[in-house]
């Protein structure tokens, strides 16, 4: 029945165009559409009415869709105290600002410098931030829920507690920038580069890292857990108090670990994986 | 379920103050607000995605929402809408409008 409701609603779609405002539409509504018929079964309800209560449940949706689809989202720039939310501000200079609390959810921020500024406990949820600056910057406490941060630059930040959740970062750089108790889950960082970062505690459950290399580190408590290590390297590193669960053994099995000492912990996480560790030291 | 037009018709018109007043403590995903709502009416007012969804666009229009992709339950990401000072301030102004009119409402009907 759930295979049918996805249909009925491929069905209402395909007249409109593809642009992402409908697509997310789409997702919203499917999602709530099959969490809408669950509810109808598990109050008793028969497969078939469900379906159909599911389905009435919808209204007149191609009207909704019309206005998505034609709506441009003019944005217009407002200072609000210290909210910014939902603000288009792409390519703008707040160098060496100081903000705490500050709120930029929703905004357009594409290329903005950042650098050499406070921003602690900032909200930058769902915003447009590739290209963006943050070097230098202290980020503590911040949010990136949901963000593009695609060729962002962090080096020198500091990310104490912070949270990239869900967020798209690929090709970012968090070199020499303190990621310690991070939260950096759910989230794509292909390509980024973390030379000389501090790893304490980051928590990149969940996260594609493919490609990225924690060479010469120190890598405390960080969870590696469900993340994909395609090409990852770990060349001259210390890793203490670091898990592996749900890694790709394949993954894992591509990485070299030349010169790497790690203690027990991390050792049996690894050896839990079917690995077989031959180069390593164990601390 | 109501299922008079006229009485529908008044809450449809109320959706946008509905909506914010739900995202004043907490932020909510879609299906969330739809149940809310139906549980705040003791299962009286049942509203149609199409109605959410065009209420929660005008409202984003208007910078009274804003939203960011959260984690959903089984994987998956799911939007969260919240609410901003803009929107507060939208709100406060509708309560106020609604008492004023059910005010003279009382006096002509």
């Amino acid at each position: 029945m759930k295979k049918n409701i996805n249909n009925e609603l491929e069905q209402i779609f395909a007249k409109y165009s593809n642009d992402e405002g409908v697509l997310e539409l789409k997702e919203e509504i499917k999602s709530d559409l099959e969490n809408r018929y669950d509810d109808y079964l598990s109050q008793g309800l028969d497969e078939e009415l469900a379906y159909k209560r599911t389905l009435e449940s919808l209204g007149s949706i191609d009207e909704t869709i019309k206005e998505i689809s034609n709506s441009e989202f003019n944005s217009v720039p407002q200072m609000r105290g210290t909210s910014l939310n939902g603000t288009n501000l792409p390519k703008n200079d707040f160098v060496g600002i100081s903000l705490i609390d500050g709120n930029f959810n929703g905004s357009v921020l594409k290329g903005s410098n950042f650098s050499n500024s406070e921003l602690v406990q900032c909200k930058f949820k769902g915003c447009e931030m590739s290209e963006t600056n943050f070097s230098n910057s202290s980020l503590i406490g911040s949010a990136f829920g949901g963000s593009n941060l695609h060729h962002a630059t962090f080096t020198g930040s500091d990310l104490l507690n912070a949270r990239i959740n869900s967020a798209s970062a690929n090709d970012c750089r968090f070199d020499n920038a303190n990621l310690t108790n991070t939260k950096m889950t759910s989230s794509s960082f292909k390509n980024s580069t973390f030379s000389g970062a501090t790893l304490n505690h980051t928590d990149f459950s969940r996260s594609d890292l493919s490609n990225v290399a924690f060479d010469n580190l120190e890598i405390i408590g960080v969870s590696f857990n469900n993340t994909s290590l395609k090409n990852a390297s770990f060349n001259n590193t210390t890793l203490i108090g670091v898990t592996f669960k749900g890694v790709k053994k394949k993954h894992i099995n591509q990485i070299n670990f030349i010169n790497v000492k790690m203690d027990k912990i991390t050792y049996s996480s690894l050896i839990g994986n079917g690995i077989v560790l031959n180069n390593v030291e164990v601390i | 379920m109501t299922d008079n037009k006229l009485t529908s018709d008044i809450l449809r018109g109320h959706t946008d103050t509905m909506i914010l007043k739900l995202l004043l403590d907490e932020d909510h995903y879609g299906y969330e607000i739809i149940k809310l709502i139906l549980n705040n009416s003791d299962n009286q007012y049942d509203l149609k995605e199409a109605t959410m969804y065009s209420s929660l666009k005008r409202l984003e229009n208007d910078l009274s929402i804003t939203w960011y992709w959260g984690e959903g339950l089984k994987g998956g990401r799911r939007k969260y809408y919240q609410i901003t000072e803009h929107g507060r301030e939208m709100y406060q102004r509708n309560i106020e409008n609604w008492q004023y009119s059910l005010k003279i409402l009382e006096k002509l009907l």
